[in-house]
């Protein structure tokens, strides 16, 4: 059974007077307990993907078309106030910016409490002791102290840690995690990624994971969803997408990583830029980057072709 | 004290290819409080580095967020003035030279920066940008402009782009203009600072292999500083490990990833996710910390090491050959 099923999503915004389309036709589900890694460069719409399931979207913003079921609701047709009952009790959010995401003037306490306070009915007494339970699970060391803490006060790690903690304060189903990682050095981001795969086990949390590091995505993922330009152009389980990846952007990405073993030879590197949101091709969106490009593919995006269960890619030439 | 002309490492290399010879350098940077900004410590930001740099080579500088790595980098250009300690370029001592004495050496260690957002002026077009530094070189105004021409095209941009600002380029694109600027000067070091961390991993690839043919065709040096351990692999010919202030490890690049010594060294290669779902990676650290602990006596990592002895926290140890291209910091 599903937890989370988005069906052609198309996200939009208003940029200088024009429409365009952030997000086309995006699908994708996730089970419980599972891992999916959205993978993908920057502007590939994988953060836009994420904001839309919450109904965090800019203003300047429309979902355009497309379901999201969660637990047999459609968000997209949630109103305000019911959406308010999702975010951060079924669904919560974790982003890329520890420092910027915790409030400066609050205590840790405060900030863990106040989703609590907001979803349940709880004693003061018994906040305290959730809170310091939840610090604990996130592996923060002495904290009855550190709940007092103001954020400055924590290192990087920490200050993740802590916002793990509030994402985990009223039990959900499902986390987002926003490239939870990125601003942190490899040794901590080495733990956070243990403590995430711990946490998955001991409370079966589906995780939506959204980063642009292949390296990443092969350590937590069960599935993965590679996205250019607004497309998920192709999908499927994380050994499909590593050990046997169609597409020539996921190709072209594997490809561009350094490698010790082979030193003397040249990176492969993808040729070109990644189009802007204006600018964007009308085919296929990888077609003037792309070594296999025919007239086909300039004229009309691939739609997706399965490979085999589970693993499916948009190309007019490989699969 | 004079010069040390002994090189410190690279046996097979003659003194004349050493560029630059950096020796016991320190800065300590004031930690005040209170109102009358009374000096209550001091933070070791470099504490005694010892490195040579090579002609037309690269020296790898690895390590984690405020282990020094970018001061030391701003020490080498002469950014931040050195408290202590020898810079020898050229064999040529520069860390007291004056600002004057200094701007002719300037031209020939160059830096290219992380951010190729903030690190061009908005204000200037990029043809404006790359010609100040051959200001400096007092070429006429016609050869300039033909050499700025070449120095694009030499980087991948084509020559009619220099009319246009920074905001009408991409990242990857900015970040060639900045290594165009580098370039202009003819220099014979350039220090990367975490050069394409803040890029795209397709762009990445574009500007290492630019900044290895650039190296090739002019054999210019590198130092090149990064936080991810395989790409410094992939573009070093020695490897030096920084931990808060120190080169904990300093090998030869093949023999660092085959042989590594020092359990931070260790501890960083454990760390790092390899792109294979096959090879996960698993670690456990003496005692759950996040932060880099400051240590003030010993050696610096004994509170997160494995292997700590009472030994570890009172004796300094210094650099260690154990090797022809090996040296470490550790008692073991």
């Amino acid at each position: 059974m599903e937890l989370l099923s988005v069906r052609d999503l198309n996200v939009g915004f208003f940029i200088e007077e024009k429409f365009a389309l952030a997000v086309r036709d995006v699908s994708f589900s996730v089970k419980k307990g599972e891992t999916l890694c959205i993978v993908g460069e920057s502007g590939c719409g994988k953060t836009v993907t994420s904001l839309s399931i919450l109904r965090l979207i800019p203003p300047n913003g429309r979902i355009v078309k497309g379901n999201i079921h969660f637990k047999e609701k459609d968000l997209t047709r949630l109103s305000e106030e019911q959406m308010r009952d999702i975010r951060g009790k079924e669904i919560s959010m974790i982003f890329q910016e520890p420092l910027t995401s915790l409030n400066p003037v609050f205590t840790i306490k405060d900030q863990i409490a106040e989703a609590i306070i907001v979803h349940e009915n709880v004693l003061k007494q018994e906040i305290t002791d959730r809170c310091i339970t939840l610090l604990k699970e996130v592996g923060i060391p002495e904290p009855e102290k550190r709940l007092y803490d103001y954020p400055h006060q924590l290192s990087g790690g920490q200050r993740q840690r802590v916002m793990i903690a509030i994402a985990l304060a009223c039990n959900p189903s499902l986390i987002i995690a926003d490239e939870p990682t990125t601003a942190l050095d490899v040794t901590v981001q080495a733990q956070i990624l243990n403590l995430f795969k711990e946490l998955q086990e001991r409370y079966k949390i589906s995780l939506l994971y959204i980063t642009h590091d292949l390296s990443v995505v092969a350590q937590i993922a069960d599935k993965v969803c590679v996205m250019y330009s607004g497309i998920i152009v192709e999908e499927g389980s994380v050994e499909n997408i590593f050990y046997r990846p169609a597409h020539p952007y996921t190709r072209g990405l594997l490809d561009s990583l350094p490698k010790r073993a082979h030193k003397k030879q040249k990176l492969k590197s993808i040729p070109g830029v990644v189009p802007d949101l204006l600018s964007r091709p009308k085919g296929c969106p990888f077609y003037p980057r792309c070594s296999l490009t025919k007239q086909v593919c300039i004229e009309k995006i691939p739609n997706f072709k399965e490979l085999e269960d589970g693993h499916r890619v948009r190309c007019h030439i490989l699969g | 004290m004079g010069i040390e002309l002994d090189a410190i490492y690279w046996d097979n290399v003659y003194l004349d290819d050493i560029l630059l010879q950096i020796r016991k350098i320190k800065k300590y940077f004031p930690i005040k409080r209170g109102i009358l900004k009374k000096t209550v410590g001091w933070i070791k930001a470099v504490d005694g580095v010892d490195l040579d740099i090579a002609k037309g080579k690269t020296l790898g500088l690895v390590g984690e967020s405020g282990c020094g790595k970018s001061t030391l980098a701003r020490l080498i250009l002469r950014l931040t003035d050195i408290d202590e300690g020898k810079l020898i370029f050229e064999g040529r001592e520069i860390q007291s030279l004056s600002d004057k004495e200094f701007k002719p050496i300037r031209k020939k260690i160059q830096i290219v920066f992380q951010d190729p957002f903030g690190s061009l002026n908005p204000k200037m077009t990029i043809g404006e940008t790359i010609e100040e530094g051959l200001r400096v070189l007092e070429l006429h105004a016609e050869k300039r402009k033909k050499r700025v021409k070449e120095l694009l095209e030499m980087v991948g941009i084509p020559a009619s782009g220099m009319d246009m600002y920074p905001h009408e380029f991409s990242g990857g694109q900015r970040q060639r203009i900045g290594i165009a600027r580098a370039l202009s000067v003819n220099p014979l070091l350039i220090v990367c600072d975490e050069p394409v961390s803040a890029l795209d991993v397709s762009i990445q690839a574009q500007i290492i292999n630019l900044l290895k043919d650039l190296q090739e065709a002019f054999g210019i040096a590198y130092l090149f500083i990064s936080h991810d351990i395989n790409l410094v692999g992939y573009m070093s010919d020695m490897i030096a490990i920084m931990y808060l202030g120190q080169i904990v490890e300093l090998a030869d690049s093949e023999e660092l990833f085959r042989n590594p010594k020092h359990p931070y060294t260790n501890l960083l290669l454990s760390a790092v996710p390899e792109p294979d779902p096959k090879k996960k990676i698993f670690f456990k650290l003496k005692r759950q910390t996040d932060t880099i602990e400051w240590v003030e006596h010993g050696c610096k990592f004994w509170k997160r090491c494995p292997y700590a002895s009472s030994e570890c926290k009172e004796t300094e140890i210094p650099l260690k050959k154990i090797s022809s291209a090996h040296w470490v910091k550790c008692i073991r």
